[in-house]
């Protein structure tokens, strides 16, 4: 049980790393970017050959961070900056750019699944449970970065300016905002925090490149619950979508975790779409 | 040209079903005329890819949105046919049946939810469901379905009690293929298909034309679910084995590139984007690894440019050789129909933003077969004003009345069915309409047609579309834009925008017409043909209320002009009067009122 929830709250912490992304991006440049998890999937194979090439932790990561960060601010480039206004092309612009992006990822690093390891790890027994040091960081990383992302968006000069283009995003451009430069920090910022974080994630699920669309569309349920544009709703739908797909899988059966989060996503369609914590104003349509 | 003969359209209509039937023909017999294996797989895989194209097209070029869950609705056309030949009773013609109808289950199953909201939601929802698949084939027992390793022992079909040789099967893809297109392209074309660009405009329009957007969706949606389940169910048929690892992310890619080659919207350019798709395809096995990079690459650049794709380029290229006509007759020469209108009554109305009252308590009485003119400074409630009749937006207090009828708390749609109609102040014209058909949507509520009788063509299809068209044309006729009734209806001038949406709004046959600064932008002609027009139907009976800045314009049509200050009523009364109240001058008329607008003669009564 204690072992279900430890599971639970790491996979969890997994579709909340997404779904913060995907806030950040939605609340800057008001775009959903779907290749966001490919990014982060990216950043953790990057994070595979650096440790073949011995380099310490704190480089690895900091590798992993400055290349996913070109990656993503060229997913900007190419998917959203010539978007036509209206209509839902960035569905099919930002699934195009992350179909690309992991099929180079199998390009270089191949299809098959692969271990990651960046430092040892010994379970430990914690509170009547078996978890790995790498779950308990992966825990931590969410409430850390969704603080951290909590504070920029709250205190700093980008923040004010997203927030104000998330409410009306012509009177920020009449105001002198440049929103296009919005954008490109946005995607750039997303794209290290997935350089930072990927390589955990992987860790953690064994690096396979096919994960990138299983996170992405849970992260999206874990958006959808915690309410589009809350980094707060994200944490706190993240850790419970992940113990309701654990317990389920404990209780009812190993395959019905997957029902679950197709159900937890369609009561939320029906009952509460505005999610949690969401506010009614940033609406994805 | 007669009324009769711009509401007719096309000459020759049975130039199309003759041709189409000739191809199906030529294509169905190809195995006698000496295809080898190769090619006939490569048909029926072709066939099989444009049946799922035109259901995507559906949801995204028609509906306007993504549906990922294509592959869901694939696998349970496919499990089901070879469950039920291998298991139950073979049977192609049931089987087909029975997926369609699974595929519509399934569709609507992540529809449902997702549809209201639309967009990612929709999207995401329905991929899910892709993700369950192999869930799902896990869950139920392997003696059943076969588990992750496919389904295996799939009988040849039989149709009818009669076992299909591999050339009559080959022919039941075809027919089958160009049956569905057929039916397809009935169902776009027609007032269903136009109801469908009307939703392409956006959450206002649709709803007051009396059209449900998420009915309309949801429509779409059902339908777009049989061409996969067929498609699914032959897929099962051909292969004779079906496994779960070809129903997944790639099969949403390639429909998708498939659909932006051949463009949104498009019916028989789908065949060029699929036979595009499985020539890459093909190329594709031997550098597999660097086939999805060059997909993706395709969506990103092919996702920005969504648009008319190679039916578009065949669109502008035909229209090159046809003359346009572009001649503007002057308004007045068509007869108009009688319209019984009802009198309005607004009762204390209210409307409030948070603390701010846009319509503070405004009671008025506008009368059948007046005009009514609403004025005032901007910012007085004018516009709020008629989206409260409307039902665009409810009211906080009041009451408002139509005849008997209580429109108080109705939504738009509803209001529009009551026979209230009304024109923006910036005119909403739905893309890729002609002026006669943009025109007639205003009448597709009126008469509803069922999806079905579309489809078909039955009688009562062709005649209430006759009707409608030559309602449609009628009106032009009066507003004098007959000669224009077959060109695109979004790209004209202004002015003739105004004068559709007039004349979209009149063949409603509404019994109140409600014109939001429908003057503004005409110049001096146009301006005086709208009054002709105007004066007309409230001769004809219509409740006309009339928001409007030209008060030479309201001098000479209204009967009775309500003056709105700061969303109350300061006061009303007839033309002449208003235009001497003093403080009516004083706060926006100024002291030379006609100045601002065109100069009209004082109104005539008929």
């Amino acid at each position: 049980m204690s072992t279900a929830v430890f599971a639970g709250l790491s996979t969890g912490a997994i579709y909340t790393l997404i779904a913060i992304g995907y806030n950040v991006t939605l609340t800057s440049a008001g775009v959903l970017n779907f290749a966001y998890a490919n990014t982060l999937v990216l950043g953790g194979f990057i994070a595979l050959s650096a440790t073949g090439w011995g380099l310490p932790l704190p480089l690895i990561l900091l590798t992993c961070a400055a290349i996913c960060t070109l990656v993503s601010v060229g997913v900007e480039r190419a998917a959203i900056r010539f978007l036509p206004s209206g209509g839902h092309a960035e569905l099919i612009t930002t699934l195009g750019a992350g179909t690309a992006i992991t099929a180079v990822t199998v390009l270089i690093w191949g299809p098959d699944p692969q271990r990651l390891a960046l430092y040892e790890q010994h379970p430990i027994d914690l509170l009547g449970g078996r978890v790995v040091p790498n779950n308990l960081v992966l825990i931590a990383l969410p409430v850390v970065f969704g603080v951290g992302l909590h504070l920029l968006i709250r205190g700093t000069r980008f923040g004010l300016t997203s927030r104000a283009q998330a409410f009306d995003r012509e009177a920020t451009m009449l105001r002198g905002v440049n929103v296009r430069w919005l954008s490109i920090g946005a995607f750039a910022i997303t794209g290290a925090f997935a350089g930072l974080v990927g390589p955990f994630v992987l860790v953690s699920t064994a690096a396979s490149p096919w994960l990138a669309i299983t996170i992405a569309l849970k992260g999206f349920v874990v958006l959808a619950l915690g309410g589009l544009g809350s980094q707060l709703g994200a944490v706190v739908a993240g850790f419970l979508l992940g113990l309701v797909e654990s317990l389920v899988a404990l209780w009812i059966g190993p395959f019905y975790g997957d029902y679950s989060v197709f159900v937890v996503f369609v009561l939320v369609l029906l009952l509460r779409p505005q999610g949690l914590f969401g506010s009614r104003r940033l609406r994805l349509v | 040209m007669s009324i009769q003969s711009i509401a007719t359209g096309r000459a020759r209509p049975w130039l199309l079903p003759a041709g189409w039937l000739l191809v199906t023909a030529v294509v169905a017999n190809q195995p006698s005329l000496g295809l080898d294996a190769f090619w006939t797989r490569q048909i029926v895989l072709v066939c099989l890819s444009a049946l799922l194209v035109s259901g995507l097209n559906l949801s995204l070029g028609w509906a306007g949105e993504l549906n990922m869950g294509l592959p869901a609705m694939y696998a349970v056309g496919a499990y089901l046919t070879a469950y039920l030949s291998s298991k139950v009773f073979n049977d192609l013609a049931v089987c087909l049946v029975l997926s369609a109808v699974a595929a519509i289950v399934v569709g609507l199953l992540a529809g449902v939810p997702g549809l209201r909201l639309g967009g990612w939601m929709l999207a995401v929802c329905t991929f899910l469901l892709v993700g369950l698949i192999p869930v799902t084939l896990q869950v139920i027992p392997t003696s059943i379905l076969g588990g992750q390793s496919g389904f295996v022992g799939i009988p040849r079909p039989r149709l009818f009690g009669h076992p299909l040789r591999e050339e009559a099967f080959y022919a039941v893809v075809v027919v089958v293929t160009a049956l569905w297109f057929a039916l397809y392209r009935n169902a776009v074309k027609s007032p269903f298909g136009d109801s469908l660009l009307v939703l392409q405009h956006g959450p206002v329009l649709a709803p007051s034309l009396g059209l449900s957007r998420y009915r309309l969706k949801l429509t779409t949606y059902a339908l777009a679910s049989v061409p996969i389940g067929v498609a699914g169910s032959l897929f099962a048929y051909n292969d004779r084995f079906v496994a779960p690892e070809s129903l997944g992310l790639h099969l949403i890619l390639l429909t998708l590139v498939a659909l932006i080659i051949a463009g949104r919207r498009s019916i028989y350019a789908i065949f060029v984007g699929v036979v595009v798709v499985q020539y890459l395809n093909n190329l594709s096995t031997e550098f597999d690894e660097w086939s999805d990079v060059a997909f993706g690459a395709f969506l990103v650049i092919g996702g920005l440019a969504f648009g008319g794709g190679i039916a578009g380029l065949a669109r502008r290229v035909a229209r090159r050789f046809i003359p346009v006509a572009t001649a503007h007759a002057g308004a007045g020469a068509g007869a108009v129909p009688d319209l019984s209108g009802a009198d309005l009554r607004l009762d204390a109305v209210r409307k409030t933003f948070g603390g701010v009252h846009a319509v503070a308590d405004v009671s008025l009485l506008a009368r059948a077969g007046q005009i009514t003119a609403l004025i005032g400074p901007n910012g007085s409630g004018k516009t709020t004003t008629l989206n409260l009749i409307s039902g665009l937006q409810r009211p906080t207090a009041g009451r408002i009345l139509l005849g008997d009828r209580d429109l108080t708390r109705l939504p738009a749609i509803q209001v529009a069915r009551c026979g209230v109609a009304r024109t923006f102040q910036t005119p909403a014209i739905p893309i890729e309409l002609t002026v006669l058909d943009a025109v007639a949507a205003g009448r597709i509520q009126r008469r509803p047609i069922s999806l079905l009788s579309t489809m078909l063509r039955s009688p009562k299809y062709r005649r209430v579309v006759r009707e409608n068209r030559e309602a449609a044309a009628q009106w032009l006729a009066v507003v004098g834009l007959s000669p224009v009734a077959g060109e695109p209806a979004a790209a004209m001038a202004l002015g003739t925008r105004r004068m559709i949406e007039l004349a979209r709004a009149l063949c409603a046959d509404p019994s109140l017409l409600l014109l939001d600064e429908v003057a503004s932008g005409l110049d001096r002609d146009e301006v005086e043909e709208l009054a002709t027009v105007l004066r007309k139907v409230r001769d004809a009976g219509a409740t006309v209320i009339l928001v409007e800045h030209n008060f030479s314009l309201v001098r000479s049509l209204a009967d009775h002009v309500v003056v709105l200050a700061e969303g109350a009523v300061l006061t009303d009364g007839d033309p002449r009067t208003i235009a001497e109240h003093p403080e009516v001058l004083e706060r926006f008329l100024g002291t030379g009122a006609g100045v601002s607008g065109t100069t009209l003669q004082e109104g005539r009564r008929a």
